[in-house]
């Protein structure tokens, strides 16, 4: 009776057969996410300063065996037979190196956590090389209240001074900045994401000559088998724990998709991800050399020309200009949403 | 790697319990929530994995089934503090969330069947069904419940003459049922 009893039960399953499971894309989303929470668990023990001292010693225990067994896993997967052959993160550089001629890279980025989730940016940006230019076109369009808005921020660098130009109220205007200070790199910074944080090519190849990339294995996008390289979770501040993950094409070694996670913000990790949608290399003949020139592109606004700021270091001139170049495209910003708050 | 295989060989398993005890729409998240538990706790998952799984699915289970009771409870009192305190709250959402199981005997079309399942124990009925749905051994469904395997076979032994017995007393009620039904006037 009792072996009909439980045949029955056994009858009346109502899920006969295995159903099909997801992706596991969401779950490494969920996964990376979940290191994240685990990062910011270690930082919130940080409070007193005798924790932060002890936090400092182990996490050279953490680190050091940490970076050999990184190196031991390189140098495995450089030499194993699935493994590259290649050091994908040099080539990855090569890849994007500048050669003669002017790259053209656009970049399609989302924001799935965070404050401005749901936000997309569109990015564009040129490198001339040779002449040492570059600029960069950022088209935002993000949830403002109730409504969605785009905005767009064009930035030129060229040797010696840096332009800005923002839709909206100040289209009027082109903020040209000297730079008296030789050898000064311009960084948009890479700690607590924002939109205005994605710095596309650049960016990589910044963190890659500052030796905070590596291959951590592989990762299936779109049917395809991709190399993943990852920084270091460290950012130019002590406390920033933003990480860049870079998927990487086997054949061509050019960035396929870059992916942020910042988790400086407890409980509110930012994560952002942008798809590198054409890289082409352009010649440099009149007309491309006119990309670089913001005058020729918005014939119509006028050169504001901003007095050089006066630095002590470079150390502080490099924080300072960053800081500086944040604040002007805050104040930019704002100004234009004021200016459709006033035109409501 | 051994982790990507893990989940393409057990995540059917696991969403199948999930989807047999709570509703369709929890399942991808359950299941989800379980392999990021997984993933966690990576090196205590032993060579067998799918009990273990599903001992970790019950929790989760059992942790989102309290989290919603909460909830309600929370609703419950603000909906009472909006009402004023003279006024009667409503405490029927309450009981609207199924106890561990109950949702398992909801989804079932034989209700003969799932009427003798209901005058078990949760403890007893959650161990038929590992053995019967799940298809675990008694040592296998000891892991999930986390009881000894001896406990397990012991108790296994006493939900299926309880199961049987409740079986043969719905059989005899829904029998006095049809002939009363009969007798009475139209």
């Amino acid at each position: 009776m009792s072996i009909d009893s439980m045949a029955r039960l056994a009858a009346a399953d109502p899920v006969p057969e295995l159903p099909a499971v997801e992706s596991p894309e969401r779950l490494r989303r969920l996964i990376e996410d979940d290191a994240a929470a685990i990062d910011l668990g270690e930082r919130r023990h940080r409070s007193s300063s005798t924790n932060r001292r002890l936090w400092m010693r182990r996490r050279w225990l953490v680190v050091a065996p940490s970076c050999v067994a990184m190196s031991v896993v390189g140098v495995v997967l450089s030499s194993s037979s699935s493994g590259p052959g290649v050091d994908v993160a040099a080539a990855a550089y090569a890849a994007t190196s500048p050669q003669q001629g002017i790259v053209e890279a656009v970049f399609l980025a989302r924001v799935f956590k965070g404050s401005q989730a749901g936000g997309t940016l569109h990015q564009r940006e040129w490198i001339d090389s040779t002449e040492k230019l570059r600029r960069q076109q950022d088209s935002t369009t993000g949830p403002y209240g109730d409504t969605h808005e785009t905005h767009v921020l064009e930035m030129a660098f060229a040797p010696g001074r840096w332009e800005t130009w923002s839709s909206g109220r100040e289209a009027r205007v082109i903020t040209r900045t000297k730079i008296r200070a030789a050898g000064l790199e311009i960084s948009m910074g890479f700690g607590g994401i924002s939109m205005d944080g994605v710095n596309g090519i650049e960016l990589y190849r910044k963190l890659y000559r500052e030796g905070l990339m590596r291959l951590i294995g592989h990762e299936s996008r779109a049917g395809r088998s991709l190399w993943k390289l990852e920084s270091l979770p460290i950012g130019y501040a002590s406390t920033d724990h933003t990480r860049l993950i870079i998927l990487v094409d086997p054949k061509t070694f050019l960035p396929v998709a870059e992916r942020q996670i910042d988790i400086a913000l407890p409980g509110h990790p930012t994560m952002v991800e942008s798809d590198l949608v054409s890289y082409r290399h352009l010649p440099t003949d009149e007309a491309t050399a006119k990309l670089f020139d913001l005058t020729v592109q918005h014939p119509g606004a006028r050169v504001l020309a901003r007095p050089s700021p006066r630095f002590r270091s470079l150390r502080g001139q490099q924080t300072r200009l960053t800081r500086s170049l944040r604040e002007q495209r805050n104040l930019a910003i704002r100004r234009e949403r004021e200016s459709l708050e006033h035109k409501r | 790697l051994r982790f990507e295989l893990l989940y393409a060989k057990h995540g059917s398993a696991v969403k199948a319990y999930v989807l047999r005890r709570a509703h369709a729409s929890l399942a991808d998240d359950v299941v989800a929530e379980v392999f990021v538990v997984c993933w966690r706790r990576f090196e205590e998952v032993p060579p067998e994995p799918l009990p273990w799984l599903l001992g970790v699915a019950r929790r989760v289970l059992s942790t989102q089934r309290r989290g919603e009771r909460r909830r309600i409870a929370l609703c419950d009192r603000l909906a009472e503090v909006a009402a004023g305190a003279n006024e009667q709250a409503p405490t029927d959402l309450l009981a609207s969330v199924p106890e561990a199981g109950y949702q398992a005997l909801a989804n079932m079309a034989d209700p003969t069947l799932a009427a003798a399942l209901a005058r078990l124990s949760e403890a007893e009925r959650e161990l038929l069904l590992l053995i019967a749905w799940e298809g675990l051994t008694p040592a296998e469904a000891a892991t999930v419940l986390d009881i000894k395997p001896a406990t397990a076979r012991v108790r296994l032994l006493r939900a299926r003459r309880r199961l049987t017995r409740a079986l043969s007393r719905e059989r005899s009620d829904l029998t006095t049922r049809q002939s009363l039904s009969m007798e009475a006037p139209s």
